[in-house]
């Protein structure tokens, strides 16, 4: 699933080392999640739509 | 996290959890087929192996199976994005399994000289080596394939 994790997170300066630990997963979780090739759980789709300050419409919502 | 009583075996990252759920699911599955057929085999013919040999073998071979997949999925380094820390990673396990080596070598000897050991001293020996070599290789592989698809995901 495309999203806009990465570009919301690069915006922001985050590395994703520092957003994993914020949402208590792996950074190689962090990268597959951005790269569309792992579908997060709703629960961690919150988690990190509230780390970055983003709602989930803004990050997971029809990206193009 | 999902509810279910083998929570304990699963680990806490959600990637690795739902991979690992997949694995045991696979196994179970390949495990069911394995002893349909077998119970088809026995009811046509009388069963020429030990009944506890073959338990003792879909054992192994149902560990095996999450445990081959597991290394090879490339879940185990999850940190392993540099080629600094790839390299720090290869040394700790080159020392670990060089420890594992020449811990077990100390006990198989001390046993032997205490003449606790039933099997031959060289044999002993052989196991140990096999077990260092296999405990090197499994990390080694599991390493590389986590470092070659962390590698894609650096941003």
């Amino acid at each position: 699933m495309k999203n806009n994790v990465k570009i919301t997170r690069m915006e922001l300066k985050m590395t994703q080392e520092q957003l994993s630990r914020h949402v208590r997963v792996t950074r190689q979780t962090i990268g597959l999640i951005e790269k569309g090739e792992y579908n997060p759980t709703l629960q961690l789709c919150v988690a990190i739509a509230k780390a970055l300050g983003k709602t989930l419409d803004d990050l997971f919502w029809e990206v193009r | 996290m999902e509810k279910t009583w083998i929570r304990f075996l699963l680990p806490e990252d959600e990637y690795k959890r739902r991979n690992m759920l997949v694995f045991f699911a696979e196994a179970a599955i390949l495990q069911l087929v394995v002893m349909i057929v077998l119970l088809v085999i026995s009811r046509f013919e009388p069963f020429p192996i030990d009944s506890v040999l073959v338990l003792l073998w879909m054992l192994f071979g149902t560990i095996a199976y999450i445990w081959i997949r597991y290394i090879l999925s490339g879940m185990e380094f999850a940190e392993i994005m540099t080629e600094k820390a790839y390299r720090r990673e290869r040394k700790v396990i080159v020392i670990k399994s060089t420890s594992f080596l020449l811990i077990m070598c100390a006990g198989i000897l001390s046993l032997y000289i205490f003449g606790m050991m039933s099997v031959p001293f060289i044999e002993g020996l052989m196991v140990t080596f096999i077990a260092a070599l296999l405990l090197f290789l499994t990390n080694y592989i599991s390493l590389k394939r986590s470092y070659q698809k962390n590698k894609e995901l650096i941003g």
